[in-house]
C-alpha cells in the first residue's frame, strides 16, 4: 500500500512540476476520472492529461500539494491542495494575476499498479470566488 | 433581497494578489517586489498600449529627430 499512495502522490505532484511521462506511467489506459464540477468522466489518458494541461495553462507555476492519504488494498484516499498564478483564461475568465489556493479530495482506485478510476471534489466555487467571478464575504 | 456570499478558506491580497489564508490575513505584509509585477500585471494592456503609440512616435519627424539628438548627447557624453 505504500507503493501505492507513492504512485498516486506522484500522479498528483509530477506534472505540475513538468514530469507529464508520469501520467502514462500510473495512469491505465481504460482511466476514468470523475469530478463532481464537470458533467462528464474524463476517460482516458489523454483526456486526463487536456484537462490537466488546461489548468497547467492558466496557471503556469501551479503546485500540487499531498497533505495526507489513507490507503486500503486497491484504494489511495489523498487530500491535497493547489496553489497557482492566474495567468491564462480558465473557464471563460481572463488572467487577473492573482494568486489562488484550492483544496480537494480525491480516492483513487488502483489495478495491476495503475490508477484505474479517480472520484474528486475540489473547491470550484472557492477558485472562482478567488478570482472574483463570485462575490466573496469578504468583499462584501 | 438577501444577498449570497460565500467565504474562501484564502483570497488573493488585493495589492499584491499572493494568496492568504483568511486566518493570516491581519498579519500579511506585501512582498514589495510582488506587489511589483502585480500592478504591471494589471497595467499590462496599457502597457503593450505604450509601446505601440511609443513606436509610432518614433516614426515621426519628432521622433526620429529625438532619437537622433539623443544619440548625439550620449556620444558627447561617452
Amino acid at each position: 500500500m505504500a507503493d501505492a499512495k507513492e504512485r498516486v502522490r506522484r500522479l498528483f505532484e509530477e506534472p505540475w512540476k513538468g514530469n507529464w511521462d508520469v501520467l502514462d506511467e500510473v495512469v491505465a489506459p481504460e482511466y476514468v476520472g470523475y469530478d463532481s464540477g464537470q458533467a462528464e468522466p474524463l476517460r482516458g489518458i489523454e483526456s486526463l492529461r487536456g484537462y490537466l494541461k488546461a489548468y497547467g495553462d492558466a496557471f503556469p507555476d501551479a503546485r500540487l500539494t499531498v497533505h495526507e492519504q489513507v490507503a486500503e488494498p486497491g484504494k489511495v484516499a489523498t487530500r491535497w491542495t493547489a496553489r497557482g498564478t492566474h495567468a491564462g483564461e480558465i473557464s471563460g475568465i481572463a488572467a487577473t494575476g492573482k494568486e489562488v489556493t484550492v483544496s480537494g479530495l480525491t480516492i483513487s482506485t488502483l489495478s495491476g499498479g495503475k490508477v484505474t478510476e479517480q472520484w474528486t471534489t475540489w473547491d470550484r466555487l472557492g477558485m472562482l470566488v478567488q478570482l472574483g467571478a463570485v462575490p466573496s464575504a469578504t468583499e462584501a | 433581497m438577501s444577498g449570497f456570499f460565500v467565504e474562501s478558506s484564502h483570497m488573493p491580497c488585493a495589492e499584491c494578489g499572493a494568496s492568504v489564508r483568511a486566518t493570516d490575513r491581519e498579519r500579511h505584509t506585501c512582498d514589495p517586489e510582488r506587489r511589483l509585477e502585480y500592478r504591471i500585471f494589471q497595467m499590462r494592456d496599457e502597457v503593450a498600449g505604450l509601446d505601440l503609440s511609443l513606436g509610432a512616435y518614433l516614426e515621426t519627424p519628432e521622433g526620429k529627430f529625438a532619437q537622433w539628438l539623443a544619440e548625439r548627447e550620449r556620444r558627447d557624453a561617452g
